[in-house]
């Protein structure tokens, strides 16, 4: 179990790094990316609505394996096209392919989550907003969004959680996060216990994340 | 009375039931299905190519029925030592690390590997120093991944699950060149893709003695069995005949080593 771990410790670590940088950029990138399509899930009734909510059908239907290998592999088929346009150089690359698909995916999830929060916030607060003359933009900015971010800290969390494991998907598309360095340390050995080690990094990741998330909640409980 | 007699007319039936299963054995083989010529999946769902006809020729000799199913490749090896099938006909290169964990038969070919590069790259030669700072592609768990790791240290390995998928980034432009079977890429360029050429010799994994049908490790009598066979229709011309359905050169005569290309 050790030789496993020791004599393959770079591959362990170019695993865990990837995985965590490409969870984290996903779910911070996701983030911004979904503000926008959960403002116009709760607020607006006409075509913005419709089209936020088309989009979150798309994303949260489509499995994020299919959706990585469309992206990755039905891009490579119209390379031709891409390079005209100046746009192969971003798809060329697997990792830029595999971020676009995480942040697609989980931009989904997390629009649900803040229009969750966004609509159980109290009209009275919407009432003091408007009494103390704030425009909308300031009202949303400054009270609406910190309110509902502190609401939906938790359900973010475990939406982090899930896309941490989520990019072990990546290993279809050539980038190598943690399970796709445990699979092939596999290949080499063929000994089980390599999943173990690959599980214990797993655990290790997210409960680092949860204590990280745990402290954030701490501090801005009484927002929500 | 009449209970004693229908449960005694029931073990009767199973039991001439598992005498009769017991004279027509059935094998359960594996392959991965998605190496053609050597295994695939047809058009219409059936898993056809050279190692199938090898398997079939070989159960035609034993008598067996051979039932065939198709297995991911990185994880075929634990599939057969987790009992999901018999033994492996899979064109499976024998080394030392897969011999540590199931037995081969002897050689059944020797399949070599080789280089395909995409035209627009201006190459004349496939050396360690040449590939410098050039993506190649190779499919993971492979003896041409392992050969790429150790040769071409260089280079900017990518590795795919399925060896289509690392012809598919090729031909797209994403990598330069990619390692893999001789007879693959030969197959894969046969079907009207026009966008790759051959480059450098083909040459064999060090330590490879070609590719090997496996089993687990406690199953010897059916290694013996099958090996006995594969040698009855090496000679009695069966073997050759399903050749020259795919290939119109020899696979039986071994090429370089990669330490006796690379080490000049």
């Amino acid at each position: 179990m050790f030789e496993l771990y020791f004599g393959e410790m770079a591959r362990w670590n170019d695993g865990l790094i990837l995985t965590a940088v490409m969870s984290t950029l996903s779910v911070v990138i996701g983030f911004f990316v979904a503000l926008p399509i959960a403002l116009a899930r709760s607020k607006s009734k006409g075509i913005p609505g419709w089209l936020a909510l088309g989009y979150v059908n798309v994303f949260r239907g489509v499995p994020l394996l299919v959706l990585m290998f469309l992206i990755y592999y039905g891009s490579g088929q119209f390379s031709r096209e891409l390079r005209s346009i100046g746009l192969w150089w971003f798809f060329r690359d697997a990792y830029y392919c595999g971020l676009l698909a995480l942040v697609l995916n989980t931009a989904a999830y997390q629009a649900e989550i803040i229009r969750g929060s966004l609509d159980t916030i109290a009209t009275s607060v919407l009432e003091t907003n408007a009494a103390l003359n704030l425009t909308r933009w300031t009202s949303f900015r400054r009270v609406l969004l910190p309110i509902a971010f502190a609401k939906a800290l938790p359900p973010l969390g475990n939406e982090y959680i899930l896309m941490v494991k989520a990019t072990s998907l990546l290993a279809i598309i050539t980038v190598f996060d943690l399970m796709g360095q445990a699979r092939m340390i596999f290949s080499e050995t063929f000994d089980l216990r390599v999943y173990y080690i690959a599980a214990a990094h797993y655990l290790v990741l997210v409960l680092l994340i949860e204590w990280v998330l745990r402290r954030v909640e701490a501090r801005i409980k009484w927002m929500a | 009375m009449k209970k004693i007699l229908k449960i005694s007319a029931l073990t009767a039936a199973v039991t001439m039931a598992s005498l009769a299963s017991a004279t027509a054995e059935t094998l359960r083989v594996g392959t991965e299905g998605a190496y053609a010529p050597f295994n695939y999946v047809s058009e219409n769902g059936a898993i056809e190519g050279f190692d199938v006809d090898i398997g079939n020729a070989i159960c035609d000799v034993m008598k067996v029925e051979c039932t065939w199913s198709v297995h991911d490749w990185g994880g075929i090896i634990p599939a057969l030592n987790a009992n999901k099938f018999d033994f492996m006909v899979a064109s499976m290169a024998i080394t030392p690390t897969r011999q540590k964990a199931v037995n081969f038969t002897d050689p059944y070919y020797f399949n070599a590997m080789r280089f395909v590069k995409l035209k627009e790259v201006d190459l004349d030669d496939a050396k360690p120093e040449t590939l410098k700072g050039l993506t190649i592609g190779a499919q993971q768990g492979a003896v041409s991944a392992k050969v790429l790791d150790d040769w071409f240290p260089d280079s900017d390995i990518k590795l795919f699950p399925k060896l289509g998928e690392a012809l598919m980034d090729l031909e797209s432009g994403r990598i330069d060149l990619v390692l893999a079977s001789q007879f693959a890429i030969g197959d894969w360029m046969k079907n009207g893709v026009d966008c790759c050429e051959f480059v450098g010799e083909s040459f064999l994994m060090d330590g490879t003695v070609g590719a090997g049908i496996a089993f687990r490790k406690a199953d010897t009598d059916l290694q013996a069995r099958v090996n006995d066979a594969l040698r009855t229709i090496i000679d009695n011309g069966t073997y050759e005949e399903i050749r020259k359905s795919y290939f119109d050169f020899d696979v039986m005569s071994k090429p370089d080593y990669v330490s006796e290309l690379f080490n000049k």
